[in-house]
């Protein structure tokens, strides 16, 4: 009885060193997962590339100064649109922040020789700039600029 | 004898109607003299500015002509930016807007206080610098911005 007893326990032991073997080869394997040596410490989101557009652009002609005939109205002048421009200008003349002139819209390869203020002006140095504002055929709106420049006004005797 | 008088005459008419052409006042005893002749060529450039701004991407103005003078320099600016030196862009939908930082790409700085975007000097076509696009709010609304830009331009002596 007692020889019984002793098998039935060898046995026993067998089958729980077998059991702590299995779970322990188990969870060995489980921490055992290999991590990216590659991925770095996390610290916020980078600034990406991203997709860009074809930039078209357009040509602005700039000058240094311009001399106008006091008193009166009709001027000579070089504004226009380059050939090379796809887009239409319209221009604006102002001297010393005032709305002097406005064209209408002009195409590329087109300008002005002549042009009539809204007001005379008396002899004297001012502060010119011309706003060429750029629009697409169908109306929507481009990028602007706005040349500056030294305007002389002197008396039609000179 | 009427023939001679009348070709002497003739002569003397002739020669009353020449006149002298002065270029500048300046006596001559003998020998020969000098004139300054001067002439002012004006400065002119064409600056090619983006027709649309691809915020994703840097902004490069060049010129296609850059005929000015030795100590003349053009300086492009944006003229609107708001008072925090913000490019605004509205949403194509929802009405809301985003804003942009501009940086120099050379040096990485922002540009504030009307500062130049672009410089150009006699014969350089290329400025030293773009500009970048940085916005202002990183969690902005998905979807598509746009707005447009004004530059101004002008042609100045260096050191103004």
């Amino acid at each position: 009885m007692k020889k019984k007893k002793k098998i039935v326990l060898i046995i026993l032991l067998i089958f729980c060193m077998a059991i702590i073997i299995f779970l322990v080869g188990r969870s060995k394997t489980k921490t055992l997962l290999p991590t990216d040596g590659n991925a770095v410490s996390w610290h916020g989101k980078q600034d990406l590339k991203k997709k860009t557009t074809q930039e078209n652009k357009i040509a602005i002609p700039g000058f240094s100064s311009l001399v106008f005939n006091a008193g009166t109205l009709e001027q000579k002048v070089n504004f226009f649109n380059p050939e090379q421009n796809t887009c239409l200008f319209k221009m604006s003349l102002y001297i010393d922040d005032t709305l002097f002139w406005e064209s209408g819209y002009v195409a590329p390869g087109n300008g002005y020789y002549d042009i009539e203020l809204l007001d005379t002006l008396t002899a004297g140095e001012y502060n010119g700039s011309l706003l060429v504002r750029c629009f697409k055929e169908d109306g929507s709106k481009l990028n602007s600029a706005n040349v500056e420049f030294n305007l002389t006004v002197e008396d039609n005797e000179k | 004898m009427k023939k001679y008088l009348s070709l002497i005459l003739a002569l003397v008419m002739c020669f009353s109607f020449s006149t002298t052409a002065f270029a500048q006042d300046q006596f001559v005893s003998e020998g020969t003299a000098e004139a300054t002749v001067t002439y002012h060529a004006d400065s002119f450039y064409t600056i090619m500015i983006p027709e649309t701004i691809d915020a994703n991407a840097s902004m490069t103005l060049s010129a296609a002509q850059m005929n000015i003078d030795d100590n003349e320099i053009v300086r492009v600016k944006v003229t609107n930016l708001n008072e925090s030196d913000l490019l605004q862009l509205n949403h194509s939908s929802f009405g809301g807007v985003a804003t942009f930082e501009l940086y120099r790409n050379d040096i990485n700085e922002r540009i504030v206080n009307h500062g130049d975007v672009a410089t150009f000097i006699s014969g350089i076509l290329e400025p030293s610098y773009g500009v970048n696009f940085l916005p202002h709010d990183p969690e902005m609304q998905a979807g598509n911005y746009s707005g447009t830009i004004t530059f101004s331009i002008s042609l100045m002596e260096m050191g103004n």
